[in-house]
């Protein structure tokens, strides 16, 4: 099968956060082009400025240029990071949007034709492309749980468990 | 507002430390305690939730018990997760054979 070149992918503030706790942009660069509109950029100087965890890890994601910010044309700018996000995804004709608000990401599918794809899809791919080890992959997954609601929460216990089944499988 | 009534009997060193938290806070007693009890069953439900949500997606429960526990709306979020966990994976193991 032919190789083909880097996805494109675009990430939301929600994704962004939850890659950030995992310490593995440098990894995730390999396999894909990263791309954020600016309006998340804005969001993330945003909480930059609170001193805890998600403060720093968002304060470091911008210094380390991992993601390429966009400024949209005036007529697909939105005040809303994830709108904006699809918009940039169609720009970009990317392979996917990724988020991790299950409450916008319901919205967006309802606007948008493209696949969008929680987090955990990221570190599972840096896993099956043997990028990282399961046991770091798995290390991964739990790192992204961070001080979210019980719902939120749930997206990376659902991953976590599909992430253990994999290895009661192999 | 309609309010409900709890009657709690507190041990004296208990009262004690609440009287002084509420000095140093300049919150009234009630007020502290009504806030932190909200606070605690806030949590404690979240935690409840998580642990069922956590089991149904382990295969320990069904479907009806998930509902009966969570109601239709939670749900309906737990299946939706689940559904796009396993859609993000297949599609990395697809983009895999690709790269």
């Amino acid at each position: 099968m032919a190789k083909m070149g880097k996805p494109n992918i675009v990430l939301d503030t929600s994704a962004i956060i939850s890659l950030g706790c995992t310490g593995k942009f440098n990894l995730i660069k390999r396999i894909f082009i990263l791309n954020s509109p600016m309006r998340c950029k804005e969001e993330l100087e945003e909480i930059s400025k609170t001193s805890d965890e998600i403060g720093i890890i968002a304060k470091d994601v911008i210094k380390d240029n991992f993601i390429d910010f966009h400024t949209l044309p005036a007529n697909l700018q939105n005040n809303g990071g994830e709108i904006e996000a699809m918009n940039l995804a169609n720009v970009l004709n990317a392979k996917a949007i990724v988020m991790d608000d299950i409450k916008y990401m319901k919205k967006l599918e309802a606007k948008t034709n493209m696949p969008i794809w929680f987090s955990s899809f990221i570190v599972y791919s840096l896993f099956v492309q043997k990028i990282i080890t399961y046991k770091e992959g798995l290390a991964a997954i739990e790192a992204m749980k961070t001080k979210r609601k019980w719902k939120d929460n749930l997206i990376i216990d659902s991953a976590k468990i599909l992430f253990e089944k994999e290895k009661i499988n192999k | 507002m309609q309010t409900k009534q709890l009657n709690v009997k507190l041990m004296p060193e208990l009262d004690k430390e609440i009287e002084l938290v509420s000095k140093i806070l300049h919150i009234p007693k009630v007020d502290w305690v009504r806030n932190v009890l909200a606070h605690e069953v806030k949590k404690e439900i979240e935690e409840h939730k998580s642990f069922v949500a956590r089991e149904y997606m382990k295969s320990n429960i069904s479907r009806a018990d998930l509902v009966k526990l969570l109601g239709k709306k939670d749900s309906e979020d737990v299946e939706y997760i689940m559904k796009k966990t396993y859609e993000g994976f297949k599609a990395a193991k697809r983009l895999a054979k690709k790269a």
